[in-house]
């Protein structure tokens, strides 16, 4: 089963980050049709048609979200959500580490078709050379006219900030963000108003991630009808997996969506478990999304069919489990990862995954009590639904599926004071 | 409107309105910790869960609107285990130290635990420990184990106070409540921030430990600091006032009052106070009785004689008093002893809630934040709200701390003039305004008749606020403490007295030698007043140099009435013991009369003869007084400050006024040859330098308490360099 690379086309032609050699490989030839060949409104229809859908986890279609800026003459705003943080993810740190330009062709692009002067590229606080890469990306694009006052002498202007975070998941949910690229604490917002009528300074505002913008490239390239027969009719294109975990060849895929299934992409794109291993999980989604277990690794990979199967597509960051992973302590990891990133702004979110992370430390160093289990399912129950935003959802994935789906390995712990798999645990 | 249901409950509710608050007007409860009706919601602590149908989850009731035919449950099993679990977890990390807290018995964690909470928990592990007393500012310290992070304190003081001064420091469960960085919680409105937390994390230095809530009495009263008339309660302990609590007034103050206010009660038992009538006899004041006290004054007043003061006193003082001086037959009185030209403006007299609806308001030299704090916040909400468009005129800029329009000018009079002729865009907005609030100073005659000229070339709405005054200046002004028939004010009788044509002088309530503007004036008059009476609750440089003294009750220890800036009588009720020699203002007034102290007859009197006082309806703007303040060309500029315009010194209060200093515009610096913080001399007053670009041309300003100020604002105002701390 071979990837179906559209984003990643030319991911590996040496050079491709400088100009000049993407320009060589048909680089800026979408953004040019756009800005000289098309209005907006015709673009926006492109990706309507396109049937593109959100790649940063929530998977909302894309023309859609565009169609919800009032038309009412303010200031518009785009902005990348480039703080790419959910772990198992690092699909956009590819795209921009090696092939900046096919960004910030999409996101001037997508500035062009909204409407907006202004452009934000919002990075993650670790994405220091990324940062760099960019930087020096755009400062060619603005040489070349592709960004800047009058792009391409279309008289239209489309700047492109870049930001650097401060490292925290939380700003990768859009309101957080956007608190963040003002100077403010990156926590969420409430909602309503949604960034669409109330975003970046209070102006309508799109916000989208790294490869739904990188996808506007190929929409306009090959035109909307045609991308959107790429895939299923509800989840059109392609997608960027990233597999990591225990697995022989650990990495970034592009699939056409719903014709691969999560058994081909682990096991034939990935290389599948270790010698002598066999993989017991895979979250499918980064890791706020539910596990999957052997039975359910022929799910295709698509919104649909990874919702049918009781998970999500999230992120498409593939993590895998194998006989060897405690669940446990790779629960805990997460759990660690969590706590350390809640914001603290609400109770449930606060509160709750300290109070986690202390029990799983505890189960995991053998000191587990009976009752323990029953008791981090129902807080849980406490959390899930009841925070402020979806961070607290996002914590409890992997702990609600595997104490369902592990649940005589949690208590092996409990039971034998000790982790039962010993001292092979990786 | 829109209907909606609640528990199986018809509610009927405008448009925009949060489920809590339908929910709440059929009576039905719904727990909260961040939620304050007073501000914007936050939906942070999600002790407010509900089910709505129709929905995927539960959803906060107090950020969620309500909308046609929303079906909400506030009370199903599922509800009911969400609000158990979020106590649980708030919980988790609380340290229970509810024994000996500040909070316990009031608390809204233990009031929620008892209601809504787990019966045990669940948590084994070990607690979070924070940093007990962290102290924030002059006086607040705050707990931040007992923290719940609701962030009412941070959303106060930003959305509120308009000074974001309290943030989140770090994230998580390590996130804290802290000052922003390079900050201290130097806020006139820190106070707030701990009454509306929830739990027992926000403490005040002056009451952190010293009762428990279930043993305060609580007395309703009215603040005695400024002419807003901010609605208070005092808590009492074994005849003690421990602290002071907003009483939230919809009309007045919304539940907000300064620090001034809420802190400025140490001084009733703490302070040093005047205790029992003393008369000057053999040139040492000696004590007396109050018959024979009573009966000296009241002889001497018999002959030429004068009175100053009422504006910190009782409205039914004031009234006896102007009795008495109509039985002893003196036109000689003046409340005004601090600048001040009118208490009440022409024009029908605007309420504070006028704010509200006004299209336009225009501060007339206006110092909002020292002269009537608890109206600047309401003035921001709706700035914020819905855009109030906020005008100052003055020759200061930066007098108001809401996004507004400055119109500097050296004249006000005229500036507001032009703007009733419809000149510029301010006049063109001015007239064509429904509804316009006129903020003043009350301090100069050529203003009162500008506003008078002002309201009656606009045809819509129009009212004014006097700002400039103390808590019963309006009252004073109302019961007619002016002088009248070619009576003298109070710069006539301290001249006449001066001159040695005053037979007798009552000061009440006012130290004059610190507070007349025209310190040798008043120095001069006292030498040569043949007798000088002073009524009072504190010892003074002016009741020192007196011939009798008559220690008066302060406001906690008396029953009374203030009538604030919108001429609303509100009543205060005695919540404090008091030493046994003191009187009530108004008894000491009833005794001179020679009738009898009975409160309740009194108060009917008053209450018929100043019947729009106590009424509910607008009340009439005044006549031009005689006489009254009158600025020396050249002098100082009055500046106000809210730290002294007090009753009282209060030694708590005293220890965290900022120490005041002279501000000067720069070309005053630079003629002078001094520098920021230099130490300067000001005919007289000493004090360090403020170099303030928003001050006019050649402008010096003293603030009202500073000592020497009152030489400075009689005299050119010369700044001479004396030692130099800029470096």
């Amino acid at each position: 089963m071979p990837e179906t690379r559209i984003l990643f086309k030319h991911i590996d032609v040496p050079g491709i980050d400088r100009i000049d050699v993407y320009e060589q490989h048909g680089g800026y030839q979408s953004l040019r049709k756009a800005v000289l060949d098309m209005t907006p409104e015709s673009v926006a229809q492109e990706v309507m048609t396109s049937n593109l859908r959100g790649r940063g986890g929530a998977g909302f279609p894309t023309g859609r979200k565009w169609s919800f800026l009032p038309k009412d003459g303010r200031t518009r705003y785009l902005v990348c959500n480039a703080d790419e943080s959910e772990p198992g993810t690092c699909k956009d740190q590819e795209l921009i580490y090696k092939n900046p330009h096919l960004l910030i062709e999409g996101v001037a692009a997508s500035a062009y078709a909204i409407g907006a002067e202004d452009a934000f590229i919002y990075l993650r606080g670790e994405f220091k050379v990324g940062y760099a890469i960019l930087e020096r990306a755009i400062a060619e694009a603005r040489a070349k006219g592709y960004v800047g006052d009058d792009v391409l002498g279309s008289g239209r202007r489309i700047e492109i900030t870049l930001y650097l975070g401060a490292g925290a998941y939380i700003c990768g949910e859009e309101t957080a963000l956007l608190n963040s690229l003002e100077g403010k604490r990156g926590q969420p917002r409430l909602k309503p108003p949604f960034p669409a009528t109330a975003g970046l300074y209070g102006m309508p505002t799109v916000v989208n991630n790294v490869e739904t913008l990188a996808a506007v490239v190929p929409i306009l390239e090959m035109g909307g009808a045609e991308y959107s027969k790429l895939g299923s009719e509800k989840s059109a294109g392609t997608k960027l997996f990233s597999v990591s975990g225990t697995v022989r060849n650990p990495g970034n895929f592009e699939v056409e969506l719903n014709k691969v299934t999560l058994r081909e992409l682990v096991y034939d794109l990935a290389g599948g478990p270790l010698e002598g291993r066999e993989i017991k999980g895979i979250i499918p989604g980064g890791s706020s999304v539910p596990i999957l277990t052997p039975d359910k690794f022929d799910v295709a990979l698509d919104y649909e069919s990874l919702a049918a199967a009781g998970t999500m597509l999230g992120s498409g960051g593939v993590i895998v489990l194998d006989d060897h992973s405690c669940i446990v302590k790779s629960t805990l990891r997460l759990m660690e990862f969590y706590r350390h990133e809640s914001c603290g702004f609400c109770t449930p979110c606060r509160e709750g995954t300290m109070w986690l992370d202390q029990v799983l430390e505890r189960i995991e160093a053998g000191l587990g009590r009976p009752g323990d289990l029953e008791m981090l399912a129902d807080l849980c129950v406490n959390i899930e639904g009841r925070t402020f935003c979806p961070l607290g959802d996002a914590a409890i994935g992997v702990l609600k599926s595997g104490l369902e789906l592990y649940h005589e390995e949690y208590q092996a712990h409990i039971d034998q004071g000790c982790c039962p798999l010993g001292e092979v645990v990786r | 409107m829109i209907t909606l249901t609640v528990d199986d409950r018809e509610v009927q509710v405008q448009p925009g309105t949060l489920i809590i608050d339908a929910a709440k007007a059929v009576g039905i409860e719904i727990p909260v910790f961040c939620y304050h009706p007073r501000m914007d919601p936050a939906a942070a602590c999600r002790m407010c869960l509900v089910r709505v149908e129709k929905m995927p989850k539960l959803m906060p009731a107090c950020a969620t609107p309500v909308s046609e035919g929303m079906v909400v449950h506030t009370d199903t099993d599922e509800v009911q285990k969400a609000h158990a679990g979020v106590l649980e977890f708030l919980l988790a990390n609380h340290p229970l130290d509810c024994p000996i807290c500040d909070k316990g018995g009031e608390c809204e964690l233990q009031d929620n635990s008892i209601a809504y909470g787990p019966r045990a928990t669940r948590f084994a592990d070990s607690k979070r420990h924070l940093d007990k007393a962290r102290a924030l500012g002059p006086i607040v310290e705050l707990d931040q184990e007992r923290c719940i992070q609701c962030t009412r304190c941070i959303r106060f003081m930003d959305e509120v106070a308009g000074d974001p001064v309290l943030t989140v420091h770090d994230r998580g469960g390590h996130a804290v409540i802290d000052t922003a960085e390079n900050r201290t919680f130097d806020s006139i409105f820190s106070g707030n921030t701990i009454e509306i937390c929830p739990v027992g994390a926000l403490t005040s230095r002056p009451f952190r430990f010293k009762a428990r809530p279930w043993d305060l009495d609580e007395v309703d009263s009215v603040c005695p600091h400024c002419p807003v008339g901010c609605n208070i309660k005092l808590s009492v302990r074994h005849g003690e006032v421990k602290r002071i609590l907003s009483r939230d007034s919809e009309e007045i103050d919304w539940g907000w009052i300064c620090d001034r206010g809420r802190f400025g009660y140490g001084f009733l038992k703490h302070g040093e106070r005047l205790e029992q009538p003393m008369l000057r006899k053999d040139g040492k004041l000696a004590p007396v009785s109050w018959d024979e006290a009573v009966s000296v004054l009241r002889e001497r007043m018999q002959g030429n004689s004068g009175a100053l003061g009422g504006g910190r006193h009782s409205l039914e003082a004031a009234y006896l008093l102007r009795r008495f001086l109509d039985q002893v037959g003196t036109k000689n009185v003046d409340h005004r002893v601090l600048p001040l030209y009118s208490a009440i403006a022409p024009g029908p007299v605007g309420r504070i809630d006028d704010v509200n609806d006004a299209d336009l308001l225009i501060s007339l030299d206006v110092e909002l934040l020292e002269e009537a704090p608890v109206l600047a916040l309401r003035m921001r909400e709706f700035q914020r709200k819905r855009g109030l468009r906020i005008v100052s005129v003055s020759p200061r800029r930066g007098l108001l701390d809401m996004p507004h329009q400055e119109a500097q000018t050296p004249d006000v009079a005229a500036t507001l003039r032009a703007i009733a002729q419809g000149e510029g865009d301010i006049g063109q907005e001015f007239l064509a305004a429904q509804k316009v609030l006129l903020l003043w100073n009350g301090r100069s005659e050529d203003v009162f008749s500008a506003i008078g000229a002002a309201v009656a070339a606009r045809s819509g709405e129009t009212a004014t606020l006097v700002a400039g005054s103390l808590a019963n200046s309006f009252g004073a002004q109302a019961a007619g403490l002016l002088p009248k028939d070619g009576g003298l004010d109070a710069r006539g009788m301290l001249e006449a007295a001066a001159a040695g044509q005053l037979d007798a002088l009552l000061v009440i309530g006012h130290d004059i030698l610190s507070e007349f503007p025209d310190a040798e004036l008043a120095a001069q008059a006292i030498e040569k007043v043949p007798f000088l009476a002073v009524a009072g609750t504190v010892p003074s440089e002016t009741t020192g140099r007196a011939d009798l003294v008559l220690p008066l009750a302060a406001w906690a220890e008396s029953d009374g009435h203030f009538v604030n800036m919108e001429g609303r009588a509100q009543p205060y009720a005695a919540g404090s013991d008091r030493s046994p020699q003191l009187v009530d203002d108004w008894e000491l007034m009833a005794r001179l009369l020679g009738i009898a102290p009975d409160y309740e007859a009194i108060l009917a009197e008053v209450q018929s003869a100043l019947a729009p006082l106590f009424a509910a309806e607008r009340r009439q703007g005044a006549e031009a007084p005689e006489g009254g303040y009158r600025p020396v060309p050249g002098a100082a500029i009055a500046g106000a400050s809210i730290y002294y315009k007090g009753v009282t010194p209060d030694p708590f209060l005293n220890s965290i006024v900022p120490q005041t200093r002279v501000a000067v515009a720069p070309d005053v610096a630079e003629a002078a040859g001094a520098a920021e913080d230099d130490e300067v001399e000001v005919s007289g007053l000493r004090a360090a330098l403020h170099v303030d670009p928003d001050l006019p041309p050649g402008a010096v300003l003293v603030r009202a308490g500073q000592e020497g100020a009152n030489h400075a604002l009689t005299r050119a105002a010369e700044v001479r360099a004396l030692a130099r701390r800029s470096e």
